[in-house]
């Protein structure tokens, strides 16, 4: 049967995420039967991971203080959220709220222990002295089935907001959407009064969280840290940059995504 | 509540990690990419007003960066530039079983590909290839039509797999 041949300029449209749905299917139709496209699409994906390892280390490095403070933001060594495990998370909290943690240790609530339990790939950083956004964030997850999932605005948000459309009063802000190397899709997040950020996972019919960092502080801390510590968190963008396949998704591709119910391609 | 541009100057400064990435793309010497960072966002926050509601801001802060690498910092980069050995180090082998070596040879072997690009190749390259944006998006920020990004892009990928397919193994 023969073919329409593929142009150069759809091989690269098609690397680049640039057609509609019925020029991909062409695509990927074509590429079935003959080896060849398959193949020079394949160089084109290499060069485009190649650049992105490449450059994208920097997206894990210490931005200098001279940028933070041409953005406004304070320099590091004043705002840097210590990352703690949640056992020591657990303990300030305690300190603050010793009541009624002790009623909840007595009465074996699930939430420190499983959280506690989680701690090894969770970490949550809070910044010292500071635990009411920790409690914020605790509405918008929930344990289930040893994971920690999403609920509330936050899975709503998750779910339904779309980061190209999205207003400043929604309760969570949406940040970047992408294909994890696991073929699930992860989007970041912040919770803006809780002033937590995070990333979580489409796993199944929940979203599971693979990160969360405690970094800003709740609405009535110092307001001088507001601006400071408004970058998404290094723990974040690492997982981000660990789990990334390709680049984050566009417009188009996170509104295809949601289509889907977020259900990978 | 307080000034409504509070929250774009945190979306600026969150998206600082993004803007020193792609500005290393386009100057290679990583202290002349901090300095167009830097440039651009003092530009961005003296005219925040210009920022249209709406639209991309990553976008509107790349359209600035590529202005004022145009306009000033590319008439006073550091000519010469090349990877000091300090700074060649830096990166390496901060994370454990990382094959840090790879890496570090992937970056040189990428740089020097992409110091075989001219200007406005680099810049179509960084936007789409590297930052992701879309075509819209990228033509918008570098002020050309569709056809003029993608037969750049399409010159840069060649010159790119040419030299790297020998250096890299990309084209197997």
């Amino acid at each position: 049967m023969s073919r329409q041949p593929i142009s150069q300029e759809s091989l690269f449209a098609y690397v680049d995420n640039e057609l509609d749905p019925a020029s991909t299917a062409k695509i990927e139709a074509a590429m079935a039967d003959d080896p060849e496209l398959a193949s020079l699409i394949e160089e084109q994906r290499a060069l485009r991971a190649l650049l992105g390892s490449a450059y994208s280390p920097v997206l894990q490095e210490a931005i200098p203080s001279r940028l933070l403070q041409a953005a406004g933001a304070r320099a590091p060594e004043n705002k840097r959220p210590t990352v703690v495990k949640l056992a020591a998370a657990r303990a300030q909290r305690d300190a603050a709220k010793a009541e009624r943690a002790a009623d909840r240790a007595a009465t074996g609530s699930w939430t420190w222990k499983h959280w506690g339990g989680m701690a090894a790939c969770l970490a949550v950083g809070v910044l010292a002295g500071q635990s009411t956004g920790l409690m914020h964030a605790f509405d918008d997850v929930a344990e289930q089935g040893g994971q920690i999932v999403a609920r509330g605005q936050l899975a709503q948000a998750l779910s339904t907001q779309l980061a190209s459309a999205q207003t400043a009063e929604s309760p969570v802000k949406i940040g970047l959407s992408f294909l994890s190397r696991t073929g699930e899709y992860c989007r970041s997040f912040t919770v803006k009064l809780a002033g937590t950020d995070g990333l979580a996972c489409r796993h199944g019919d929940v979203w599971a969280l693979r990160v969360v960092e405690q970094n800003k502080p709740g609405p009535s801390a110092d307001a001088n840290l507001s601006m400071a510590a408004s970058t998404v968190p290094a723990a974040v963008l690492k997982v981000v940059d660990d789990q990334i396949q390709g680049g984050a998704l566009d417009a188009n591709a996170e509104r295809a995504a949601m289509g889907r119910g977020w259900r990978a391609p | 509540m307080s000034d409504p541009h509070d929250e774009l100057r945190r979306d600026v400064v969150a998206l600082l990690p993004r803007l020193r990435r792609f500005a290393r793309t386009i100057t290679r010497h990583r202290e002349d990419a901090d300095d167009l960072v830097q440039l651009a966002v003092e530009r961005a926050l003296q005219r925040l007003d210009q920022w249209q509601p709406g639209t991309r801001l990553d976008s509107w802060m790349f359209m600035i960066m590529k202005n004022a690498w145009i306009d000033e910092v590319r008439s006073r980069i550091r000519r010469d530039a090349v990877l000091l050995p300090e700074e060649a180090g830096e990166n390496v082998g901060d994370a454990a079983g990382d094959w840090p070596t790879d890496r570090h040879h992937v970056r040189m072997d990428v740089e020097r590909a992409m110091a075989q690009l001219n200007d406005d190749q680099r810049l179509a390259v960084g936007l789409v290839l590297v930052e992701g944006l879309p075509y819209k998006e990228a033509c918008d920020v570098l002020g050309i039509p569709i056809g003029t990004l993608t037969s750049r892009l399409a010159r840069a990928r060649e010159t790119l797999q040419a030299i790297l397919s020998t250096a890299q193994g990309v084209a197997r």
